[in-house]
């Protein structure tokens, strides 16, 4: 066990390290000078050369790069360059709001596609079943600045209901989370689907059917254990992507996520802001996939030896 | 009628008009005609005319070619990479197998967004960089599941037969590895097509997606928007079309699920 | 009978307390599309700034509806005779965080605005040659006369904050009526309302807020769900669907904007004047207008635009008519009837890709071969405006309250020109321009933009409409030749 945490360990920083590089060099490499694109049209020669020294972009890459990544390691996250913020005020102001949203999301999906799942796998010819699996399709064939939109003015325009954005208040989330979930709800359920077909078909189920089990107890106790594997994982990955994923929701409803802030940061060239949110995104997946992974290997201790 | 087959027509009918798109439009896709905007549809413009007065029909052909065009290379180039890398890692194991996993973790939890971003920084924005953020972006999906399926047959008797027989690891991979993976590469595939397809649409959204003139039913899409309660055809026409290629390509997806089923329960 | 007199005089007494009692405070929400840079007024640079510290700074004067000044900090001056000395009066007044306005923070303030060591627009203000405090007032002393000193004491980096302010950018302490209390970055800025403002008026609104709404949809259906009241910059796209909401009124002013197809004039054919003017007779701004502008906005013939009426030059309709014919003649005379070409165009601004794309197609009727190349923001300021590394381009340049801001860019050298346009007599009006004072003045800047029509460093095409969506109730909005959004005037 000892060989398998400090080899997954390894591995973790590794990559993180190996990211930092790969970050920090790709956006330096961008063309487009952010000491530019600060001053505008309105630039000058004197002002241009000045900003420049200010941000430190007379320096060789190299140097700004050890810099930046011994001051991320100890928390200096610097100031942005866009906002004139330190950088960790917009961090700690964003990501809770995206980890908010990404589990609110995942969350309605799941609580939504499970039992659409078992649905549609118990009783595929089901008149229930067939309008559930068209609407999944649906779900998913809409692009989600439509469905936002839409979602807007119905509830918020034609009904008054909601809030038409912010995060005032809690009902604020409810339009947003409708429409991350939409798709991803289509998604899970048709999973679920396929986990609790498979499973149903397993040599053990029928062994368990053979063995006299009521149908019920057959269904809830081990084909939906099986069969909520796959879903879990998957639920999982789509909460990975959707930490600094859910870029056109943030914009429809007006929602200061890390997605906002990537955005307004790479479209300005604001290096440290960019930088500095992309590693902690990564990070966080990391941590989430190592934790992840030791779990597997307390639980599983075949895969320990792989 | 079942998934599978109504995944086919509706994909056909996508690819029998970007066909037709490439020799004929009704008109110039970017004439525009400022007097004559939102003309509803009628005999001259069977789906009318948008907000420069330019043939929604016109654009419609011509931009399904473009929005085909990334979602198959992207997804081809996508899915060669990651299935080579999958195959790999699965192969090979240790220290390969841990960074190639990581680094794919890495790359999805980079939002395909702001790579498009990144790319169009680099670039300009337009098809080209769509097309690579689309592609990376589909590397992760592709090389997770040829990874787990090596590993799973290289258990199998017959190829640790074949191993043992010193056979070589690219022939095991041609012929064993590669046709089991056949259906969940299918599966993914369409998945991916469709995925990219909304992803073109959600990178015109924020304006680093394909550019003008080209049109695209993503672009089309982002700039009928405001006009939706003026002339509901401009986003209707692109709406529709952009559905109809994302639930054909993931009815083709469920076709080949169940088709499996269906042949097991054969059995 | 008792109670019905006990109920009456409860309902009055929560009528007083509806309309002026302090637990129903008014609050205005803005919506805007981008958050502001910073508020240390000599760093900012982004235009979201300007419209919102508006409400926050003040400087010894300030910008008027007209186009004008008038004194804000300071309540008169007088000019010595040279018109080298400036010596202003200082009001009562205080600053947001309590501490009285000092000649000593006004000049300190000044003096940082000027030094080019911290101020971005540091050369804006290098006419000053000596800021002295005096009793209750500034003495300004200039190099030499200049037409412009006025206007830029009214622009934002003049503005006067208390020599011991120590992070502007974040927390502006300024004297305006309202101050920043709260800034949450891509979601809203809180203004509150300052009871101690100089003037003793009490805006209408205790509490405003702008909100950031990225999406132009999303926008309105904000105002529509009664979430924004005010959006002072509509895009034109989305004009329709509020024009004829009754609960929505909607004003249109021209936004002090030159849109512009400029030209590379450095860069051959392009030096050829027939060729620029070809260019321009083949553009029907017409149809730009009413194609990307659905008719809003003014046409333009020059560089200055119809809001800056004191010196708008409006004897040039004619000078650059569409005339598709006569601009093919003028490309043959050239020997470029099969001129190919490309337009660059900013990604960020639809309404200049728009008004691109439209352009392209007129001049592709010429016979031309046009190539659209759409370029990201940061790409645009470095290859065509940094490197003028381009044939053709589009853009808009902002109006400053004083003509020779706006002019100075055509000037032959001038760091801002990146059409590359030179044209000696012009350099020589723009020098005399700034000596001038009264109607010299103004003849001056018309022949300028005479020039500018006719030697043509680009097409200029339209000033884009400001579409302002209030929801009904809302009055009193001013509208400035600069960008800003002038909460105190604001009441429903």
């Amino acid at each position: 066990m000892r060989q398998y945490l400090a080899q997954k360990t390894a591995g973790f920083l590794l990559t993180a390290v190996l990211v930092s590089i790969v970050t920090f060099f790709v956006v330096q490499i961008l063309p487009g000078d952010p000491a530019l694109l600060m001053l505008g049209t309105e630039a000058t020669p004197e002002a241009y050369a000045r900003l420049r020294q200010e941000l430190n972009l007379d320096r060789p890459a190299l140097e700004r790069y050890l810099r930046w990544f011994w001051n991320f390691l100890q928390g200096e996250w610097g100031r942005s360059w866009r906002y004139a913020l330190p950088v960790r005020d917009l961090a700690a102001q964003s990501f809770p709001l995206s980890l908010v949203l990404a589990s609110l999301a995942v969350g309605v999906s799941l609580l939504a596609a499970v039992p659409a799942g078992i649905l549609m796998a118990a009783r595929p010819k089901s008149w229930p079943a067939r309008f559930l699996s068209a609407l999944t399709q649906v779900g998913m064939g809409l692009p989600q600045f439509w469905t936002g939109l839409l979602l807007i003015q119905v509830f918020a325009v034609k009904l008054g209901l909601l809030p038409a954005g912010g995060n005032a208040s809690w009902a604020g989330f409810i339009l947003p989370v409708l429409t991350l979930a939409l798709p991803r709800t289509a998604v899970l359920s048709r999973f679920m689907r396929v986990g609790m077909s498979d499973a149903l078909r397993q040599d053990y189920i029928r062994t368990a059917h053979a063995k006299g089990l009521s149908r019920p107890v057959v269904f809830f106790k081990h084909a939906l254990r099986n069969g909520s594997l796959a879903v879990l994982t998957v639920a999982g990955l789509q909460f990975a992507q959707l930490l600094a994923g859910t870029i056109v929701v943030e914009q429809v409803f007006g929602l200061p996520g890390v997605g906002q802030l990537l955005l307004a940061g790479t479209l300005q060239r604001d290096l440290p802001l960019v930088q500095t949110v992309v590693m902690i995104v990564v990070l966080l997946i990391l941590l989430f996939d190592l934790a992840f992974d030791l779990l597997l290997g307390l639980l599983d201790p075949r895969i320990r030896y792989e | 009628m079942n998934a599978r087959k109504l995944g086919l027509l509706l994909i056909g009918f996508i690819l029998a008009l970007t066909i037709l798109g490439w020799f004929y439009t009704p008109y110039d896709p970017n004439a525009t005609f400022v007097l004559e905007k939102f003309t509803p549809p009628g005999r001259d413009h069977l789906f009318g005319t948008d907000h420069f007065g330019r043939d929604v029909l016109s654009r419609i052909l011509a931009g399904g070619r473009i929005s085909l065009l990334i979602g198959i290379s992207a997804v081809a180039l996508g899915s060669a990479a990651g299935i080579s890398l999958g195959v790999a890692a699965g192969f090979r194991g240790g220290l390969w197998d841990e960074a190639l996993m990581r680094l794919s973790t890495a790359l999805q939890a980079f939002p395909s967004i702001l790579l498009a971003l990144l790319l169009a920084a680099v670039w300009e924005p337009g098809v080209q960089a769509v097309l690579w953020a689309v592609a990376i972006g589909n590397i992760p999906s592709f090389l997770r599941l040829t990874r787990s399926q090596v590993l799973s047959i290289k258990k199998r008797p017959y190829v640790e037969a074949a191993r043992a027989l010193g056979a070589r690891d690219r022939r095991i991979m041609l012929r064993h590895v590669i046709p089991n993976l056949a259906d969940a590469l299918w599966v993914q595939f369409s998945v991916s097509l469709a995925g990219a397809i909304l992803v073109e649409a959600s990178l015109s959204y924020l304006g680093v997606g394909v550019q003008p003139p080209v049109p695209s039913w993503g672009r089309m899409l982002r700039e009928a928007q405001p006009y939706a309660s003026l002339a509901p055809w401009v986003v209707l026409v692109p709406g529709f079309f952009i559905a109809t290629a994302v639930i054909g390509f993931n009815l083709l997806g469920d076709g080949w699920i169940f088709r499996r089923e269906d042949s097991v329960k054969g059995e | 009978m008792k109670r019905r007199v006990l109920y009456m005089v409860f309902l009055s007494v929560l009528t007083v307390f509806a309309v002026s009692g302090p637990g129903f405070a008014e609050v205005l929400n803005i919506a805007i599309p981008q958050d502001p840079d910073s508020f240390d007024p000599v760093k900012t640079i982004a235009a979201a700034t300007a419209e919102v510290a508006f409400n926050i700074y003040e400087g010894l004067v300030k910008a008027t509806p007209a186009g004008g000044v008038e004194g804000a900090l300071a309540s008169s001056w007088t000019v010595n005779e040279a018109g080298t000395v400036y010596t202003f009066q200082l009001r009562e007044a205080v600053f947001h965080d309590g501490t009285p306005v000092t000649p000593a923070d006004v000049v300190s303030a000044l003096n940082r605005a000027r030094d080019p060591g911290v101020a971005v627009r540091a050369g804006e203000l290098s006419m000053i040659k000596d800021v002295r405090a005096v009793e209750r007032g500034v003495e300004i002393e200039l190099a030499e006369p200049n037409g412009a000193f006025l206007y830029a004491l009214a622009e934002v980096y003049a503005s006067i904050y208390p020599a011991h302010a120590s992070d502007l950018a974040r927390r502006p302490i300024g004297t305006g009526p309202y101050y920043l209390e709260e800034w949450t970055p891509n979601q809203r800025l809180g203004l509150r309302r300052f009871d101690r403002h100089w003037s003793g008026e009490t805006p209408y609104f205790e509490q405003a807020n702008f909100l950031i709404i990225p999406d132009e949809n999303s926008m309105v259906l904000n105002l529509k769900a009664g979430r924004v009241n005010v959006i002072p910059r509509l895009e034109a796209s989305v004009l329709h669907q509020v024009e004829n909401d009754p609960g929505i009124t909607v004003l249109s002013f021209p936004m002090n904007v030159v849109q512009v197809f400029s030209i590379n004039n450095a860069r051959p054919p392009f030096d050829d004047l027939r060729v620029r003017r070809a260019l321009a007779l083949g553009v029907n701004r017409e149809e730009i207008l009413f194609g990307a502008a659905w008719g809003h906005g003014a046409l333009l013939d020059s560089a200055l635009s119809p809001s800056m009426a004191g010196f708008y030059n409006d004897q040039l309709r004619e000078v650059n008519p569409y005339n598709p014919e006569l601009a093919k003649e003028l490309l043959k005379e050239a020997g470029q009837e099969n001129l190919s070409f490309t337009l660059t165009l900013p990604a960020n601004y639809p309404l200049h890709v728009q008004a691109g794309e439209l352009v392209a197609q007129q001049w592709k009727a010429l016979g031309l071969d046009v190539e659209l190349q759409i370029v990201e923001w940061g790409t645009w300021l470095d290859r065509v405006y940094t490197q003028r590394d381009y044939d053709v381009s589009v853009i808009g340049l902002a109006g400053r309250l004083d003509p020779h801001a706006i002019l100075v860019r055509y000037t032959t050298g001038n760091s801002r020109n990146f059409f590359n346009f030179s044209n000696e007599r012009y350099d020589e009006l723009i020098e005399e321009g700034l000596r001038a004072y009264g109607d010299e003045r103004r003849s001056i800047y018309l022949e300028a933009q005479e020039i500018l029509a006719k030697e043509l460093p680009g097409v200029f095409v339209m000033d884009p409409p400001q579409l302002v969506a209030m929801a009904k109730g809302i009055q009193g909005f001013r509208n400035y030749p600069t960008y800003v959004v002038d909460v105190a005037g604001l009441y429903r």
